[in-house]
């Protein structure tokens, strides 16, 4: 492709991760935003419709994904980049499969969406959702752009980024999951 | 994110085949057709018509992604994002202005424009608003919904394309890396696909009375909004686009603030104007996020329908959620004049800046409470005993705007200040603003407030505040700056003349406002009773005074960027770093590595700020 990865310097480094942190705590301020609006239409209110199981087993495969994603960036670091890749790839099934639990959830109507909890539920589980999804798509893509640029243990800002996404992902799953779920 | 790449390596590079902004309506109606066409074919419930207000929304996203794809998105960034290097050389001449840019002064400058563009375009609804209210009855428009759309079309296009943006994706911008003396920003890509959401937003707002007049003004009321017909949408979508394009500026002028300052710039000497950006980009980025979620609520509320805000759900939690970000982002406009000021005051009076470190205080205290007084937007809807904390905060805000004032005047005092046209358009600003931050105090003692809420009054206050405090320092910045935009002098007469003309319909329509108000002139309705005619009639006069006035300003300063006569490098003689570079700066923002040594404020030694030591 005459196309090849150069090192990034460390300051440079060092504003890519800031930035990208802060866009990422941007994002937490809408979260912050449903989960107050959850409080006040319902408070502590917990549907006994919900299907608690699924809604464990979603933050499961969050679980799962992030950590083949990590271990993905780990392999990188020691330069196996076909570990990254392999890594990123499981990363993005466990992640659609978490997609595909909630898609389930929805399709079922088991929590019927003209309540007031309802209308919470699948608000807030449909963000979360959206996020988890754009996450994957950061992740498919990186994934294929590392095989294309050959990154390198020196040059792997792109993984790591990829991967501040599915921590991302993983803790707006976690607290969704509580609130919805538990609290 | 998608910076490592080596560029030399890729020989093939050619120009776009068909113009990009032409490429970018194309796709733009193509992937509108396609999903909305999608969206139908997947309704489960036949016979709708062929755009529905679910299609509307789905369709609108494609159409925004063709968009920015189309303008230079896919050759720009997704492609090398896959890790293909982009294609395309950039475009010489003003035609880099018309397509996807990842140079900090282009993007800058394409700000500039399509916040122009949208002032005139607003101003002239403007215009109308004024046009209708020269009679007590309806006479211009047809409908009292149309007014009322043109109402919300203006304020919305005002705060969001405008307001928000002129002062930090415009000058921000440009003028960002240059004071701080770097060669470009952190983020250039995210940086130059946020510039084209404007465009994308500044239509959908516009054109959104298609689908049928709303009528909630630029606040989205409930609840109003829940009964409006289709319109509404559009709002919820531009507002969206707009803020997005703004957070993006936010991350990319934050990171940039904090890791590329060049040697020498250390916080403690960080160019005032730099605190003012890096201050709202805080506030952007806490409160936009806010105000988008809120939007997406709303949206929920028709598309599904869910009832959060509608009236079997809370309008009030809508409004307080709206307040929440809605004051803040006066501070967004505002901040970043008020830090204007003290830029500009010490180099046209030659003198050191009095007290900067408590500018530089005043302003993050300003960015600091501004969260804590939403509720003063509610006085009519609360209970007595909730107001106090409300008024109190509020009331305290004007503390630390005062220490802008204060370093201002101090500065000014026994100078042998430099009456030019940005000086004196500086000036003005101060005025106007004190008229507006005062009528504000007022405005937060529940007892006045509780007269005089939704009247003229308020209208006056916040025209105040933001035409005279945030676009006459506009003004102010671009006569003031054209000199570094363009290498070209404007003229001393018309600049000056023109200032006049504004400040005298400014303050000729708007100071009667404050009367109107006071008599009993409603905001949100085209009608009056007919005593109030003859004030009225007078303060469409001088609107449409105020509004030629900023007409000639843009032609004026059209006419210096192509013709004006050129200027040296450093005609105001001031010691920030863009002032180090030549005009315009080349593309590498400095031909050297800039060193600075002393303050950029301190007029009483000679000894200049920083050097340029020139490349080996
Ligand atoms: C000392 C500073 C200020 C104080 C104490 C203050 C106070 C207030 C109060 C109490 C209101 C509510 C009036 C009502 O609707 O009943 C208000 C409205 C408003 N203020 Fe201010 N204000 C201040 C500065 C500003 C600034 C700097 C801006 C903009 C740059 C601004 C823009 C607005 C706007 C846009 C509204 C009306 C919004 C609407 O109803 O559509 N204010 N202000
Ligand atoms: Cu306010």
């Amino acid at each position: 492709m005459g196309v090849e990865a150069v090192p990034i310097n460390p300051r440079e480094l060092r504003g890519y991760r800031f930035g990208l942190v802060l866009f990422l705590f941007t994002q937490a301020v809408p979260f912050v935003v449903l989960y107050a609006v959850e409080y006040y239409f319902d408070a502590f209110y917990i549907s006994p419709a919900t299907n608690q199981w699924l809604g464990a087993v979603e933050v499961l495969l969050m679980i799962l994904a992030w950590t083949t994603g990590r271990s993905g960036l780990a392999a990188m670091r020691h330069n196996n980049l076909s570990g990254l890749i392999s890594g990123f790839r499981q990363s993005l099934v466990l992640g659609l499969a978490n997609l595909v639990v909630l898609g389930y959830q929805w399709g079922t109507r088991f929590v019927p969406p003209g309540t007031r909890y309802g209308e919470i539920f699948y608000t807030v589980s449909g963000v979360t959702g959206f996020y988890t999804l754009v996450g994957l798509f950061v992740v498919l893509a990186i994934s294929i752009r590392a095989g294309r640029l050959r990154f390198t243990s020196e040059n792997c800002w792109d993984a790591e980024a990829a991967m501040y996404f599915v921590t991302f992902s993983l803790l707006t799953n976690v607290v969704t999951y509580l609130f919805l779920y538990w609290i | 994110m998608a910076q490592n790449i080596v560029t030399e390596a890729t020989p093939y590079r050619t120009r776009p085949t068909m113009p990009p902004v032409l490429r970018g309506f194309l796709w733009a109606a193509i992937g509108f057709l396609v999903l909305n066409m999608a969206t139908i074919a997947v309704d489960p419930f036949r016979g709708h018509p062929f755009i529905t207000e679910i299609s509307a929304v789905i369709g609108w996203v494609g159409g925004v992604i063709g968009w920015l794809l189309g303008v230079g998105g896919w050759e720009g960034v997704v492609l090398p994002l896959f890790g293909v290097p982009n294609p395309w050389v950039a475009a010489p001449g003003w035609r880099k202005y018309l397509e996807l840019s990842t140079e900090h002064k282009v993007i800058g400058i394409q700000y500039l424009i399509s916040s122009t563009g949208t002032f005139g375009i607003a101003g002239l609804l403007a215009m109308g608003i004024r046009y209708e209210l020269m009679q007590p009855s309806l006479h211009f428009f047809t409908y009292p919904d149309q007014y009322l759309t043109a109402v919300g079309v203006h304020g919305t296009l005002m705060m969001f394309a405008v307001g928000t943006v002129a002062l930090v994706g415009g000058l921000g911008n440009y003028m960002v890396p240059l004071m701080i003396g770097a060669k470009g920003t952190v983020f250039p890509r995210l940086s130059g696909i946020g510039h084209w959401l404007v465009p994308a937003g500044v239509l959908t707002v516009i054109f959104s009375p298609l689908f049928g007049y709303w009528t909630t003004g630029w606040r989205g009321y409930e609840p109003l909004a829940s009964q409006d017909p289709s319109g509404i949408i559009y709002y919820y979508l531009g507002v969206a686009a707009l803020t997005l394009s703004s957070t993006c500026v936010a991350v990319n002028l934050a990171a940039t603030i904090v890791f590329h300052r060049s040697n020498g710039v250390t916080w403690a000497r960080l160019p005032l104007f730099v605190w003012g950006i890096l201050t709202v980009s805080l506030l952007n980025l806490i409160w936009l996020p806010e105000i988008q979620m809120t939007f997406v609520l709303g949206l929920l509320d028709r598309l599904v329908p869910f009832n959060f805000f509608d009236a079997i759900g809370s309008p009030l939690n809508y409004l307080s959620l709206f307040w929440l970000f809605g004051h803040p982002e006066v501070y967004i406009v505002v901040v970043p004049a008020l830090a204007l000021w003290n830029e500009i005051i010490p180099v046209m009076a030659q003198k050191s800046l009095f007290g900067r470190s408590w500018a530089v205080i005043g302003l993050i205290f300003v960015m600091m409470l501004s969260g804590l007084v939403w509720a003063h937007h509610m006085f009519t809807n609360m209970r007595n005993s909730e107001m106090f904390p409300f008024s109190f905060f509020t009331e305290m805000i004007s503390i630390p705007t005062g220490f802008s004032f204060l370093a201002a005047i101090g500065t000014l005092w026994k100078s042998r200040y430099r009456l030019f046209t940005p000086g004196l358009l500086v000036i003005m600003s101060m005025f106007n603003f004190l008229v507006g931050g005062l009528t504000g105090v007022f405005l937060a003692d529940p007892p006045v407030n509780l007269e005089v809420h939704n009247t003229f009054f308020v209208v006056a206050h916040f025209h105040y505040t933001i035409i005279g405090g945030m676009v006459f320092t506009w003004v102010a910045a671009m006569y003031y700056w054209i000199p570094k935009l363009s290498g070209r002098m404007y003229n001393e007469f018309w600049g000056k003349l023109l200032a006049i003309v504004i400040f005298i319909g400014f303050n000729g329509a708007f100071s009667q406002m404050f009367l109107l108000g006071l008599h009993g002139m409603n905001r949100w309705v085209p009608a009056y009773p007919p005593y109030l005619k003859p004030m009225n009639y007078e303060v469409s006069l001088f609107a449409f005074l105020l509004g030629a006035g900023f007409i000639g300003h843009g032609i004026h300063l059209w006419w210096t960027w192509v013709k004006g006569p050129v200027t040296p490098d450093n005609p105001w003689n001031g010691r920030t770093l863009e002032w180090l570079t030549t005009s315009p700066p080349p593309p590498e923002n400095f031909n050297g590595e800039v060193l600075v040594t002393g303050s950029f404020y301190r007029y009483d030694i000679d000894k200049p700020a920083a050097v340029l030591h020139p490349p080996e």
